[in-house]
């Protein structure tokens, strides 16, 4: 290999020579050494993990269906009629299309119906009931497709009482059903008035029962389950957001002050944080519950009462790591008052670990405030809640198992994918992970 | 200066305990229906216990709260009849602390077994989990760890008793037995407790998983390990020897914690699957089902709860210092 000493040795045109930075592409070269800020640094980290970035996606499609949700299903029969609502408990789910496939078909199993009154429902509609499963001594065990044999009951009645039901109707009644197609067989016209059988499904729900869809099935009132699910997502996320963002605003105040200043006052913080801390929350939630009631307020109360310790602690920790750096020393000789050194100087440094800490807290209310409200000791007095929902769904999980399966997927789900983001966002900030994931 | 040390947090730790058994004192004895416990027992008895805890006759009270707790207190030092005038359960005619010590045997009973099994998987799987980190046996184990702990225990316990009691019919009880079916079909009382054991120690393994992961990885990646693999041990005797050890300094106070708070028991699962221990007591006693609280009960239950996690604490952390010598206890800044 020749040695070139000398530059000028070379025989070259200087001509065809160019500067590194006026080459093509070097451009994009350089801007791609752009400092990264720590946010962006973060973010990119963020992003280079799957399951976060799936999990993130699943919290958006959860988080439209709870926005969105509630007004997909235009079904208000529970508010305009109770009773009536009653007729429509415990409806298994059914889902279009995927009916066809056998499940979420609208069926249920039931045990011990006479031979007789299967024959009347097959004289009626050979669909109604799908499968014999058993037979014993003139009874049997059977599948039925539980929507079309909830609209023959309604009209024909149930197998202990089993006579068609005719209603006598004023002409302006008669119109309204007539209006709903709900006219089953006219019986006779006395005077102006009509004795009438009612389709009542198709009265009360518009549909015939093969265009009825209830999704996840209906409740013990006859709720929409699929509805109520989103509701209660909203009551729990927002009460979430809510109670953890006061939690943060107490816990960031605080700490940033204790941490700061440190001395006698930060002592005397520390104990009466330790003692407060120390009062399990369950016997705070539920004197505070059996005072006042279960108001969203008292709620919001009783997890913010020692919930903030956890947002302190981050932050007060955060301060007595930088208060003493040299930068900050530089600050103040620059003539930086305390406010301003907390603000711009201390606190950034304490900003990753309390989005990580926002991100946990947001997930362990939700699993907390299920728990209670299975417990029975959260209860709401308007809105209805995950927790309330599977403790129903549990009494009657032998007969009505979707009124369980709903609402503890739907938990399940929610649960996973705000851990998978929080133990993202954790890898992401925390710095000491750094190089440990290669 | 350890002595020191460990008599200033006990001393701390009672401290703590007095002031926030007053503050829970002080709120039941606020309830405004608290004077209306044992209507329609024997009026004059009732009119002697609201007149000794300072209640006047309707109901007001006439002395101020820190009187009555005084009282309180000092009601267990005056004897046997003065227990029945604030330890006593107007609902189960009883005295508190029977009716909590019968319990806790339950609750002690279905907690125990679910804990030891729990330890030596969780720290089977931790290992393995940290020596084989991002290799498909750490995701395997990390995910069903990441789903246990996500997914709240009463799920998995509903849905377990769906699919196997219900579903599959594999187990024949989706409740455990009371003790006098249990005296009579002692087989059948074993198979009830398959599924809360189930629930219970799936969540603990899940606990006991990540946190000895986390602090075997980290140690694995600290530098006195390259310095034991280039004195020439091998990978294992390095881990058994160094970086296990390390690891536990952290993991053995969490265990010591949580055997003590075993006995708080677990409300969820006792709940779930109608254990009768000290959870289910406390639900009852606060009347979610029938009527007025048992107010008594709720003290009694509240303190027991308050002890039992104050005392895990301060084990764990004065664990620390037995464990591993290099923390010096109360060491104040260097």
């Amino acid at each position: 290999m020749m040695v070139v000493n000398d530059v000028n040795q070379l025989n070259i045109d200087k001509s065809k020579l160019v500067l590194v930075k006026n080459k093509e592409g070097a451009s994009e070269q350089y801007s791609l050494a752009k400092p990264l800020s720590y946010y962006k640094d973060a973010w990119l980290r963020f992003k280079r993990n799957k399951m976060s970035v799936i999990a993130t996606i699943i919290l958006s499609i959860i988080l439209f269906f709870t926005i969105f949700g509630p007004y997909m299903k235009k079904y208000d029969l529970v508010e305009t009629n109770r009773k009536f609502a009653l007729k429509f408990q415990e409806l298994p789910a059914k889902i279009p299309v995927v009916e066809k496939l056998g499940i979420f078909a609208g069926r249920k199993t039931l045990y011990n119906r006479n031979k007789a009154f299967i024959d009347s429902l097959n004289a009626y509609d050979d669909t109604i009931v799908v499968k014999i499963i058993r037979e014993y001594d003139g009874k049997a065990d059977i599948v039925v497709d539980y929507y079309k044999y909830i609209a023959y009951v309604l009209s024909f009645g149930d197998e202990d009482t089993p006579q068609a039901r005719i209603e006598t109707l004023t002409p302006e009644e008669y119109e309204e059903v007539l209006q709903k197609n709900a006219v089953l067989r006219l019986v006779e016209i006395q005077g102006s008035n009509y004795k009438v059988q009612i389709d009542y499904f198709r009265y009360a729900l518009g549909t015939a029962p093969e265009d009825t869809y209830f999704w996840f099935g209906t409740d013990g009132i006859g709720a929409d389950i699929f509805t109520n699910i989103w509701k209660a997502s909203r009551v729990s996320l927002i009460l979430a957001t809510v109670i953890t963002v006061i939690n943060m605003i107490i816990g960031i105040i605080l700490g940033s002050i204790m941490g700061y200043y440190g001395g006698t006052l930060d002592i005397l913080f520390e104990r009466f944080v330790d003692i407060i801390g120390n009062l399990p929350f369950m016997v705070i939630l539920t004197l505070l519950i059996l005072r006042y009631g279960s108001g969203f307020a008292i709620i919001i109360f009783a997890f913010v009462f020692n919930g903030w310790i956890r947002f302190y602690g981050t932050t007060r920790m955060q301060f007595y790591r930088y208060k003493n750096r040299d930068y900050v020393l530089a600050a103040r000789s620059y003539g930086a008052g305390d406010a301003r050194i907390i603000r711009k100087h201390i606190f950034p440094n304490a900003i990753g670990t309390l989005i990580t800490s926002f991100s946990l807290a947001i997930p362990s209310f939700i699993f907390t405030e299920s728990i209670y409200s299975f417990l029975g000791i959260i209860k709401y007095s308007k809105t209805t809640s995950i927790g309330r929902m599977l403790s129903e769904g549990q009494t009657v999980m032998q007969r009505s198992s979707h009124m369980l399966v709903f609402p503890a997927i739907y938990i399940s789900i929610l649960m996973i994918t705000f851990n998978l983001i929080s133990n993202g966002l954790r890898d992401a900030f925390n710095p000491t992970l750094r190089g440990v994931e290669e | 200066m350890m002595t020191k040390y460990v008599l200033k947090r006990i001393g701390l730790m009672i401290i703590t305990f007095i002031i926030l058994t007053y503050l829970i004192f002080y709120i039941i004895r606020l309830m405004p229906d608290f004077h209306q416990m044992e209507i329609g027992a024997d009026p004059d008895i009732r009119a002697w216990r609201l007149r000794m805890m300072g209640f006047g006759p309707d109901g007001k009270p006439i002395v101020p709260i820190y009187v009555q707790f005084w009282r309180w207190i000092t009601e267990i030092f005056k004897g046997e009849e003065y227990f029945k005038v604030s330890w006593y359960s107007f609902v189960r005619k009883r005295y508190v602390y029977d009716v909590l010590f019968e319990r806790l045997p339950e609750t002690i009973r279905i907690n125990i077994f679910p804990f030891l099994i729990s330890v030596p998987l969780g720290i089977g799987l931790g290992i393995l989990a940290a020596l084989k980190k991002n290799k498909p046996t750490d995701h395997v184990i990390s995910i069903g760890v990441m789903i246990l702990i996500s997914v709240p225990s009463f799920v998995i316990a509903v849905l377990l008793q769906l699919l196997f009691v219900y579903k599959w019919k594999i187990l024949p009880f989706a409740f455990v037995l009371t003790k006098e079916k249990a005296a009579l079909d002692p087989v059948g009382d074993v198979l009830s407790r398959i599924l809360p054991i189930t629930v219970l120690s799936s969540g603990m393994i899940a606990g006991w998983t990540r946190l000895l992961r986390a602090e075997l990885s980290e140690t694995l990646t600290s530098e006195f390990m390259l310095l034991a693999r280039a004195k020439g041990l091998t990978k294992r005797q390095a881990t058994l020897r160094h970086a296990l050890r390390n690891a536990f300094v952290p993991f053995a106070p969490a265990i010591i914690g949580g055997f003590v708070s075993l006995l708080s028991g677990s409300l969820i699962v006792e709940q779930t699957f109608k254990i009768t221990g000290v959870g289910g007591l406390y639900i009852e006693a606060i009347g979610s089902t029938d009527g007025l609280p048992d107010y008594p009960m709720v003290m009694m239950i509240s303190i027991f709860y308050l002890s039992i996690g104050l005392l895990a604490g301060i084990v764990a952390d004065l664990s620390y210092g037995f464990i591993d010598p290099r923390i010096k206890m109360g060491a104040g800044k260097q």
